[in-house]
């Protein structure tokens, strides 16, 4: 089989079945969300709402896949899909859960201890739950690996000390999932490293917000101090953490969030352009070009997942394209309307001035376009 | 993918090899055209795959079809086999028998062709891919007095040819009719919605671009795999990686355009999904030309290496029917006309994945 062959994504079948679904989603966001404007919008899945999020959990629209022991509704990932891109297409504020959902609820049903998973995950999908994600560090970011962050052993858990960086809502979560190093670095460097769910309450715990670009402070610092974990709230087995997190990325492959970021800035375009200049019409005509064809993509993905089929690589070239995609568009917006971002110029201007600010962490957050085309370079066996 | 799909995809991938070289392309490229591959490819039977099963074909879906068609790009294939086969199955859909010999398509590319008459006969000029090595064209044209549909199909001797060829050597000649009277003709469209009929022509010239995109990212690959500077491969340099990966991106993007507008061709959304083909396609036959000549260095752009085979097929295709601007012009102005709140629908609009 050639390279090429190897990389290629078969298109989603239609299924003409999650039509009615995609009505029930439109009508409710309708209903909850209908009057947002779009530089809200923009925020998506950072914006945050707890009552949007009850409300969706009263839907049974988060962890709709999950056993109904956990309180899901074992509803297919396409199904799930359907949910996901309507809410992000809408920019829904889902920042609330989103975390919980993607990524911890699925982590704690596969290597959590069974009590925790049986308190915790139902809470989850009853949109309740706020979970942040400890990775990076202030001297580990693509190099996961070399994360300093210690849990040491005491009598009934851990002890952890460290500081972790750039953790997205941590001032909000009710709990942290922290990758920390429970045995010494040896030659082998993803061994000794441990997944640990933290209390956000945590005698020992601080949390330092980091205002970014914007002045918004939505990423923290996080400081552990003799925090204490009991043995149950570690996640998995102890020097497992590694072979763990690849396979939580895993849970968030070229999801629908991986290029609808700047969704509600190329809506505004296509509302205040003019259909008869050439300029208008051509890039945004390959802005929308692109959108259906990363959407397929992203499709096609959703349906090898949800055959039990692994993506491979096709996926890190979805995230790649997507990432590329959500940040050209700002740039677009410029180059044809080249507006003074005023903090007065209305909503339009709004939108575009928070999408340029923010372009730049999309092609960070999640794994860097460099790590990421590493990854890809992998599955074309360059390396 | 289907069993059918499966099955001639394999067919194909065994013929091609089997049956094409290069030498043949280079020849081609000389004005020698290839009868003996061209009766082996017409023997075999896979160029009737969209051509129903009564009359000796596959009766194979568009979608179906499509690795065949991509494989036949691939491989460089320098005859007019994704032509004919594809107005073969617009024949078989229009009721009507499909002939011998290799089959041209005449859309409305360059000129213009209007017919007349009870029994309609055809005038104009128009430009045809292969149209001097084409036995017979099949011409989507419309009714001069009621602008009504007509698909007629021409023999091809009927028509005075001024030759010319695009910069990979591949025949594109003007093809002039005076009172052409078809062999047979149907005054109905095969496709659902043919408002736009250069929108087939944009996806025929998609799929030649994305096949030949798969044939450029193996090659490129293996060169950097075979080429050491430095004291290794170059697919060592995390440079080469990061070229290499959004060469792979490209062929992705541009593999999954084509194959969500053949899925697409039984309704009409087929369209827009053509013209979105032909843009991602586009752009992507520019991108990747240029990261695989960057990759090959000087030998890349030597006659002896082949890279150049699929470059300037790809240099040619991207501006035949409609470059990735004209497409997307059409697609934007669309856009905008319908406004914001109506893209999202657009996008999803088969009321499923």
């Amino acid at each position: 089989m050639s390279i090429a062959e190897k990389i290629i994504i078969p298109p989603a079948e239609p299924d003409d079945s999650l039509a009615d679904l995609r009505g029930q989603v439109r009508d409710f966001l309708h209903r909850t969300i209908g009057q947002l404007p779009p530089q809200q919008r923009a925020q998506s899945w950072s914006g945050h709402d707890p009552e949007f999020s009850l409300a969706l959990g009263r839907e049974g629209w988060i962890g709709m896949t999950w056993p109904k022991s956990y309180g899901g509704r074992e509803q297919s990932m396409l199904e799930r899909y359907v949910v996901l891109e309507e809410l992000l297409a809408a920019g829904a504020p889902v920042g609330a859960h989103w975390v919980a959902e993607r990524q911890s609820g699925p982590l704690l049903m596969r290597y959590g201890h069974p009590d925790v998973a049986q308190e915790l995950v139902p809470a989850i999908a009853r949109g309740e739950l706020r979970f942040c994600i400890g990775m990076s560090e202030p001297d580990s970011g693509s190099d996961l690996a070399s994360i300093r962050t210690r849990a040491t052993r005491v009598s009934n858990g851990w002890q952890i000390n460290g500081t972790k960086l750039w953790t997205s809502n941590a001032h909000r979560a009710h709990y942290m999932i922290a990758l920390v190093r429970t045995s010494p670095a040896t030659q082998e460097r993803h061994a000794g490293l441990s997944q640990m769910l933290v209390d956000m309450r945590s005698p020992g715990l601080q949390v330092r917000p980091i205002k970014n670009i914007t002045g918004a402070a939505h990423f923290n610092e996080v400081v552990l101090q003799d925090v204490f974990v009991p043995d149950r709230m570690l996640v998995g087995k102890a020097g497992d953490g590694w072979a763990q997190v690849t396979t939580e990325l895993a849970f968030e492959r070229s999801g629908p969030e991986r290029y609808l970021s700047s969704y509600a800035l190329l809506t505004e375009m296509l509302d205040h352009a003019d259909a008869d200049n050439a300029c208008h019409a051509t890039e945004l005509g390959t802005l929308v070009a692109e959108l259906a064809t990363l959407r397929q993509m992203s499709c096609g993905i959703a349906a090898m997942l949800n055959r039990g089929e692994n993506p491979g690589q096709a996926a890190a070239n979805v995230k790649d394209m997507g990432a590329l995609f959500e940040q050209r568009i700002p740039e677009v917006a410029h180059q044809l309307f080249g507006t003074e971002l005023l903090a007065h110029g209305g909503p339009f201007t709004a939108t575009q001035a928070y999408l340029t600010q923010v372009a730049p962490s999309f092609s960070l957050r999640g794994g860097t376009r460099e790590i990421l085309r590493g990854i890809i370079a992998r599955g074309l066996e360059l390396r | 993918m289907t069993e059918l799909e499966r099955m001639l995809a394999d067919s194909a991938e065994r013929l091609f090899a089997g049956t094409s070289s290069l030498a043949d392309t280079e020849r081609m490229e000389q004005g020698q055209w290839p009868a003996q591959l061209w009766s082996a490819l017409e023997q075999s039977g896979l160029i009737r795959l969209f051509v129903g099963e009564a009359e000796g074909g596959a009766s194979a879906t568009w979608a179906e079809g499509l690795p065949v068609l991509l494989a036949a790009a691939r491989n460089l294939l320098p005859v007019p086999f994704i032509d004919t086969a594809v107005c073969a199955g617009l024949l078989s859909r229009l009721g009507l028998p499909v002939p011998d010999g290799p089959i041209a398509l005449g859309l409305s590319r360059g000129g213009e062709v209007v017919a007349a008459g009870n029994s309609p006969t055809l005038s104009g000029s128009l430009t045809v891919p292969w149209g001097r090595y084409a036995s017979h064209v099949l011409v989507r044209t419309t009714m001069a007095h009621d602008q009504q549909p007509l698909w007629a199909l021409v023999p091809a001797n009927l028509a005075a040819i001024d030759t010319d060829a695009n910069i990979a050597g591949e025949a594109r000649d003007r093809l002039r009719f005076d009172d052409a009277a078809p062999t047979h003709w149907a005054a109905a469209d095969p496709l659902p919605s043919m408002r736009c009929p250069d929108a087939l022509g944009a996806l025929l010239s998609a799929i030649r671009i994305a096949g030949t995109l798969e044939r450029v990212l193996d090659q490129t690959v293996a060169y950097a795999g075979e080429r050491t500077q430095f004291g290794r491969p170059i697919a060592k340099f995390q440079a080469i990686q990061q070229q290499l990966a959004v060469l792979a991106n490209a062929v992705v993007a541009a593999r999954m355009a084509t194959a969500a507008a053949c899925a697409a061709l039984p309704q009409p959304d087929w369209a827009w999904r053509a013209m979105a083909a032909k843009v991602i396609c586009g752009r992507a036959a520019g991108q990747a030309a240029a990261i695989a000549h960057q990759v090959h260095g000087a030998i890349g752009f030597t006659y002896e290496h082949s890279l150049h085979f699929c470059t300037r097929r790809l240099w040619s295709w991207r501006a035949e029917y409609g470059s990735e601007t004209h497409w997307a012009q059409q697609l934007g102005k669309h856009a905008i006309v319908h406004g914001g709140d109506a893209l999202w629908n657009f996008v999803t609009d088969r009321k499923s994945l």
